[in-house]
């Protein structure tokens, strides 16, 4: 199965990430963000950190979850492409933990064209039909 | 919404009225030429009718020249709201909080640097940390971090980064004093530690220009302008910082919008009214982004001079024309209906153009207006403008602050090879200089809308008026 579809988007990066359960479509959501900005191949997996994260909707799950790699990224220049999460459901909505990994921008090796700024609510869904799908607007 | 539902007012003036959707509350006002209207896409109409639903809006949902699609506001998009009744929305401010343009006059002209133009670039290239990932030479601690979001342009006059000058050359003279920086994340704080004084990629860039054409002679020497004169450009905002405060805060208020029972049409609309708690915390958090900005622009703008005093002597001047901001919310006092009212004006991808008398613009520029400057493209003319009296009749005073894409990233890279790219522009005489190919590819002039066509409806329109165009010699890109 595809991992996820780029869609065109004059000013941004928009995608949609597939999976057969919600945590490998959370997984290739986070793969699709960190595509979006360089070639996931070129990354070693050096670094792992471990994710804890809560929300009432699972929508808020996926912004929460895009918000935390953009951090991530951003405030400690880490490259990722190896995500591992695993998602609850409690009374109070859902619970996603698990590790991403990944290593420090190397300027010249990893090459990154397109800066993601922040993930957005435009058009974010998540739906799941025969497998799951969520569609992401990133701010770039 | 198609384009036969908007109502033709005049030849650059087209609206929605406020039956189109159950919840407009004042009808939606676009200025676009024929072509323009054409190339807008459906959805931003759409989006120019929803912010015409917020509570508070007076007069109509502004959407200037440029307008794009954007996420809640249209890209181009401007409220004036009652800060009374009214509400505040990061959507109607944008990821990159104060986004802008600082612009530098020199007193060197295109024969001084001819020949020179290439080797400039590359100093600037290497001296001013650009691209993702690139770290800011500044080691600030948390506590100087703090300073500086509740000081702005003070903190960088205080650390030799600026002078006097370019404070009163800067709109707000760069420093929004209700910022508070205990209302900001410390993920936001983290993001914004390495990164002062740095370019960031994408659009943002650092331009060495030269004044191609001088079309308004009588303001151009109130502003110090003159045929030939090499300018310098950057365009950057408040890089991880702001958009961390706008990720925070977009989370936090639409909580506040199911509390406060705001009924809005899209989700990325999320909004507080003004004087809650909510709107009060997210104001004081953007004006902290808004002054890491202006910092940011003028710690680059600092070692531009460097770079020019090394290369071309210590005699080089670099005075500061101005500084606006693209993307801000801001308490400002209009008329409306016959009466002064506070507002609290929000501009995405828009600038401010006050015209003249305004108090809050410094003497230099009380008989002309404040300088306007809106970028082209890496191969295309910039322009610089001033504000009119025009605008701050109809626009809240404000106007379009660039011309925007017209083809997608990925779309770009298909079509153009940044190396191609650099050699066209280079037959041009314009030397770009970037991180690698593909931001080239991404940012090639053909991605984006004719400057030219943009900036010529706020000018007939007269929400800003040409003083001189300008001409790209060389561009350093993230």
């Amino acid at each position: 199965m595809k991992k996820f579809k780029f869609l065109e988007h004059t000013a941004d990066a928009q995608f949609i990430a597939y999976g057969r359960t919600i945590e490998e479509a959370f997984e290739n959501v986070g793969l699709a963000t960190f595509e979006a900005m360089l070639n996931t191949d070129r990354i070693d997996l050096e670094e792992k950190i471990e994710i804890d994260l809560h929300a009432q909707q699972i929508e808020e799950l996926v912004y929460e979850w895009l918000s935390e790699l953009i951090f991530l990224f951003s405030a400690n220049n880490i490259v990722f492409n190896k995500f591992d999460v695993n998602i609850d459901r409690d009374e109070d909505g859902f619970k996603l933990s698990g590790s991403i990994l990944g290593e420090k921008i190397d300027m010249e090796k990893h090459k990154i064209h397109t800066e993601v700024k922040a993930p957005t609510y435009h058009g974010l869904s998540v739906k799941q039909n025969d497998f799951f799908e969520i569609k992401v607007l990133l701010d770039t | 919404m198609k384009r036969d539902r908007l109502m033709k007012i005049n030849d650059l003036t087209w609206e929605i009225p406020e039956k189109y959707k159950n919840c407009m509350r004042v009808p939606g006002r676009m200025y676009l030429s024929e072509e323009l209207v054409d190339i807008v896409e459906e959805d931003t109409y759409e989006q120019v009718a929803n912010v015409a639903c917020l509570p508070g809006i007076v007069k109509y949902s502004l959407a200037m020249p440029e307008a794009h699609l954007g996420y809640g506001f249209p890209i181009g998009g401007v409220a004036g709201i009652d800060i009374e009744d009214g509400v505040i929305s990061p959507g109607g401010v944008g990821f990159d909080i104060n986004c802008g343009v600082k612009t530098l006059k020199t007193n060197l002209t295109l024969e001084d640097v001819q020949g020179g133009v290439e080797e400039l670039i590359n100093r600037l290239f290497s001296n001013i940390p650009s691209g993702v990932g690139s770290e800011s030479k500044l080691k600030l601690s948390h506590d100087e971090l703090d300073y500086l979001l509740e000081n702005g342009l003070d903190w960088a006059l205080e650390n030799g980064y600026a002078k006097q000058d370019d404070v009163i050359h800067c709109e707000e003279e760069g420093c929004i004093t209700t910022a508070d920086a205990n209302k900001v994340s410390n993920k936001a704080k983290k993001r914004g530690l390495s990164q002062v004084g740095t370019l960031g990629s994408g659009n943002h860039f650092l331009e060495v220009q030269y004044v191609d054409e001088v079309i308004d002679q009588d303001t151009a020497e109130k502003f110090g302008l003159t045929k030939n004169q090499i300018i310098v450009m950057i365009h950057t905002g408040s890089r991880g910082f702001g958009h961390q405060v706008c990720t925070d805060y977009v989370k936090k208020l639409e909580k506040a919008t199911k509390k406060y029972n705001i009924d809005i049409p899209d989700k990325q609309l999320a909004c507080a009214p003004f004087d809650s708690k909510e709107g009060q915390d997210y104001f004081a958090a953007m004006a902290c982004a808004a002054n890491y900005a202006w910092v940011n622009r003028q710690v680059i703008a600092s070692w531009v001079r460097d770079v020019f005093h090394n290369y071309y002597g210590q005699d080089t001047e670099l005075e500061t024309l101005y500084d606006v901001a693209h993307n801000i919310a801001k308490k400002e006092t209009h008329t409306v209906n016959g009466e002064k009212k506070e507002l609290i004006v929000h501009r995405k991808g828009a600038t401010r153009a006050f015209g003249p008398n305004h108090k809050e613009l410094p003497s230099s520029y009380q008989e002309t207006g404040q300088p306007v400057m809106i970028p082209g493209n890496m191969g295309a003319p910039s322009y610089i403008l001033r504000g009119t009296q025009f605008a701050m009749e109809n626009t809240f005073g404000s106007t379009c602050h660039g011309a925007g894409r017209k083809m997608s990233r990925s779309q770009a890279k298909r079509e153009y090879w940044g190396e191609t790219v650099q050699k066209e522009l280079s037959k041009q005489k314009i030397y770009v200089k970037a991180t690698h190919g593909a931001v080239i590819a991404e940012e090639a002039p053909g991605a984006y809308k004719n400057p030219d066509k943009v900036v010529n409806v706020a000018h007939n329109l007269g929400i800003s008026k040409k003083v001189v165009k300008l001409k790209p010699l060389g561009v350093a890109k993230g």
